[in-house]
């Protein structure tokens, strides 16, 4: 299996507060919405997880862009900040 | 988390858990062949949608925050007849009346400095990765609701 770390922030804190690893067939080739599926068949909570983007710590992750094994990312919410 | 700073010869950048401070931004920008200087600062409020707000808390990523930070002023640089930025965001506990966010620019004239501090503000609400968590004085807390960040082309 592959294993993706994820980091919430914003209201998706509000379905999880720490860091979770994720664990995907290591034959699949992951992409964001791959995530975000196995995210709202644990959450049930579309609205919220449909309407992130995901990150490094460095650049937002585009959605046909692989995920590699033993990444570690960031869940990303709609901002308001200012 | 700690204070985030990126500091340049045309752009200065803050992320800070302390006092945001006005002085510093005006000190930075200020430039002797700039005959302009805006600046903007936004305060905590202490209403939204006809709730009394008592504080708010900012979520930041420290990161990525900062960059997508530096990829604004250098945008803003890069696009604009602007000679220096200063973008200063806080985080964490905000009470009513706290500065949560500076931005300063200046140019050689007025114009291009109003426009520019304005448009900036709304790339960064736009764009940045930053979460504004209100408490009210007769519910809990509540997320706002923001800007998508799949659609940000910044």
């Amino acid at each position: 299996m592959q294993k993706i770390t994820i980091n919430p922030f914003g209201s998706v804190r509000e379905l999880f507060n720490d860091p979770i690893s994720l664990e995907f067939p290591l034959e699949q080739s992951l992409k964001a919405q791959d995530i975000k599926d196995k995210l709202i068949s644990i959450y049930a909570n579309d609205v919220i997880i449909n309407s992130c983007a995901f990150s490094t710590d460095e650049d937002l992750i585009l959605d046909d862009t692989i995920i590699e094994n033993n990444t570690n990312i960031s869940i990303l919410p709609p901002v308001c900040g200012g | 988390m700690e204070d985030q700073s990126i500091i340049q010869e045309n752009y200065k950048l803050i992320l800070s858990n302390k006092k945001l401070d006005i002085q510093d931004a005006f000190n930075f920008v200020q430039s002797p062949d700039c005959g302009a200087t805006d600046i903007f600062i936004g305060t905590v409020r202490n209403n939204n949608e006809n709730q009394e707000v008592t504080s708010l808390s900012y979520d930041v990523h420290p990161t990525l925050t900062m960059a997508q930070l530096e990829k604004l002023a250098k945008s803003v640089l890069d696009k604009e007849d602007i000679v220096k930025i200063y973008l200063s965001h806080a985080y964490g506990l905000q009470n009513i009346g706290d500065i949560s966010v500076i931005i300063a620019v200046s140019s050689a004239h007025s114009p291009e400095s109003f426009d520019v501090c304005k448009r900036t503000l709304k790339e960064l609400k736009q764009h940045i990765p930053i979460w504004k968590n209100e408490t009210y004085k007769d519910n809990p807390t509540k997320w706002l609701n923001g800007a998508d960040l799949n659609e940000s082309k910044m």
